[in-house]
């Protein structure tokens, strides 16, 4: 596994460039426009779009059927795939909780607390995150193209479930104190780990009847 | 004799094709020529012995060990090239060295650059730059840098010019030098096949249509040009192959020296591509009569 995560990081080392551009296009926004919540959301979402950049590559070189004949197995290379996942997700969420902290210690957060904007940075991450667990056994069984029209579907059924159940608690008149925010932040969280696990078992098994 | 690679009865069905009982011993050591034409069934044979494609009946043993490709331990051992190099267009040639690095246990770095540096290969250059003769000399130093003892390579020399295939197949013939070494290479350049194979493995429509030393086959084969009627002397079971046009007829025989015992026929010597051809065409004939 730890060769084929190897190749993926070579692989994005490319586009390293491109990633200070985008993270410095980011931050100048943020400054000019007075909203840093925009780089932390952004740069996580950009990390993790980060996975469509390292799949595209191998599948335009085929390489996976390379590396079923390497002493590889189809867990090793779905396991590498969920890794860097993991690795994309936290270097985002890193760089997003950087952001905030360095825009609070310049005193240019005055509307929300420190802990708010992070818990809202969590929210919106574990939010990207469910939507890759989705989107990955997609990618792996129907290749990157058709993976890529799943993507906004994906999201606009997350977003639904999510309206959905805000709609739902202003309904049943649940009013959101600083406890249930909390408890659903865990609750969120929670099912992002278990969703995780989840697809992973569910890509392993698409790999394995693969026929290459 | 040991054998690298054992197919028994190898099936495989796709919708127009069916890959039907394939069976063929691989003798370690040796060079084995796997011919045919496009669609014969090579590479879907090739995919079943290394266990990338599920197949519908029969056994393959790899290294002694059934259905080998699917334990590590005999992928070690095994070096594959394909058609065309898959690595990826960004990596460098120190990047393909980390990477098999952490992916063989017996990757030997020293071999690999030593391959790198005979194949003139740029280590400055990403892939995406390399020419494609040199992606498939990449494909073929990563497959011999890991002590590998057997050589899979699937049409790993089409597209080539000349003097890249020449010395590709020197390469080839050097690996074979150590008794343990076996290389299983599929082509439809039979010139290719004619100057390395030791064995030649013929395959059409998805059967196997011989199995044969390369010598016995080019020492027994023979062509005999002659008008059709003293074809028709010529004794059905001698027969591989014909090949009729307006000015003589053509036939692929099965013992060049009992026609020549004969002395009235003028019989010439028959190359591999010549076995392929008319064998190839003599099985469509039946084909079309049946």
């Amino acid at each position: 596994m730890k060769g084929l995560l190897i190749k993926d990081l070579c692989n994005l080392r490319q586009i390293g460039k491109q990633t200070v551009i985008v993270a410095a296009v980011l931050v100048a926004w943020s400054i000019f426009m007075n909203t840093p919540q925009v780089f932390s959301m952004v740069i996580v979402i950009y990390c993790m779009m980060l996975m469509f950049t390292a799949m595209s590559y191998d599948e335009m070189a085929n390489f996976d059927k390379y590396a079923m004949t390497l002493p590889v197995t189809a867990r090793d290379l779905v396991r590498t795939k969920y890794v860097l996942l993991l690795i994309l997700f936290g270097a985002g969420l890193l760089a997003g909780f950087l952001e905030e902290g360095i825009s609070f210690l310049a005193g240019a957060r005055e509307d929300i607390s420190l802990v708010e904007a992070g818990a809202a940075l969590l929210v919106t991450a574990f939010l990207y995150l469910m939507a890759f667990e989705v989107l990955l056994p997609v990618m792996f069984r129907l290749g990157m193209e058709k993976a890529r029209l799943f993507l906004v579907l994906i999201f606009v059924v997350i977003f639904g479930i999510l309206s959905g159940g805000v709609m739902l608690m202003k309904n049943l008149g649940i009013q959101l104190t600083a406890q249930l925010v909390m408890a659903l932040i865990g609750a969120w969280a929670a099912l992002a780990v278990a969703g995780f696990f989840l697809s992973y078992r569910i890509s392993v098994g698409i790999v394995r009847k693969k026929e290459w | 004799m040991e054998y690298a690679i054992e197919v028994q009865g190898l099936t495989k069905h796709y919708p127009g094709f069916t890959l039907d009982q394939v069976s063929f011993s691989v003798p370690a050591g040796s060079i084995v020529g796997f011919i045919g034409e496009n669609g014969a069934g090579k590479s879907t044979t090739i995919k079943a012995v290394l266990d990338l494609i599920r197949t519908d009946g029969g056994e393959v043993r790899l290294m002694g060990r059934k259905n080998g490709a699917a334990f590590p331990e005999i992928k070690e051992q095994i070096g594959v090239v394909f058609d065309e190099s898959y690595f990826p267009d960004n990596l460098r040639i120190t990047d393909v060295d980390k990477i098999m690095k952490s992916i063989f246990r017996n990757w030997d770095s020293a071999v690999f650059f030593s391959y790198c540096r005979r194949f003139e290969l740029p280590d400055k250059k990403i892939i995406k730059n390399f020419s494609r003769g040199m992606k498939m000399k990449l494909s073929i130093a990563a497959a011999l840098s890991h002590q590998t003892k057997l050589l899979i390579l699937d049409e790993a020399t089409s597209g080539l010019d000349p003097v890249v295939r020449n010395e590709i197949l020197d390469i080839f013939r050097e690996f074979i030098q150590d008794e343990d070494h076996t290389v299983f290479l599929s082509s439809h350049i039979t010139s290719d096949i004619e100057r390395i194979a030791d064995y030649i493995l013929l395959i059409h429509k998805g059967r196997v249509l011989l199995f044969e030393e390369k010598d016995t086959l080019l020492d027994e084969y023979g062509i005999v040009r002659c008008t059709p009627e003293q074809a028709k002397t010529l004794d059905e079971s001698q027969i591989a192959g014909i090949r009729r046009n307006q000015f003589e007829t053509e036939v692929l025989v099965k013992d060049a020296e009992e026609i020549k015992r004969r002395g009235d026929l003028v019989v010439d010597r028959a190359a591999l591509e010549d076995i392929l051809l008319f064998t190839v065409k003599n099985e469509m004939e039946e084909g079309w009569r049946q």
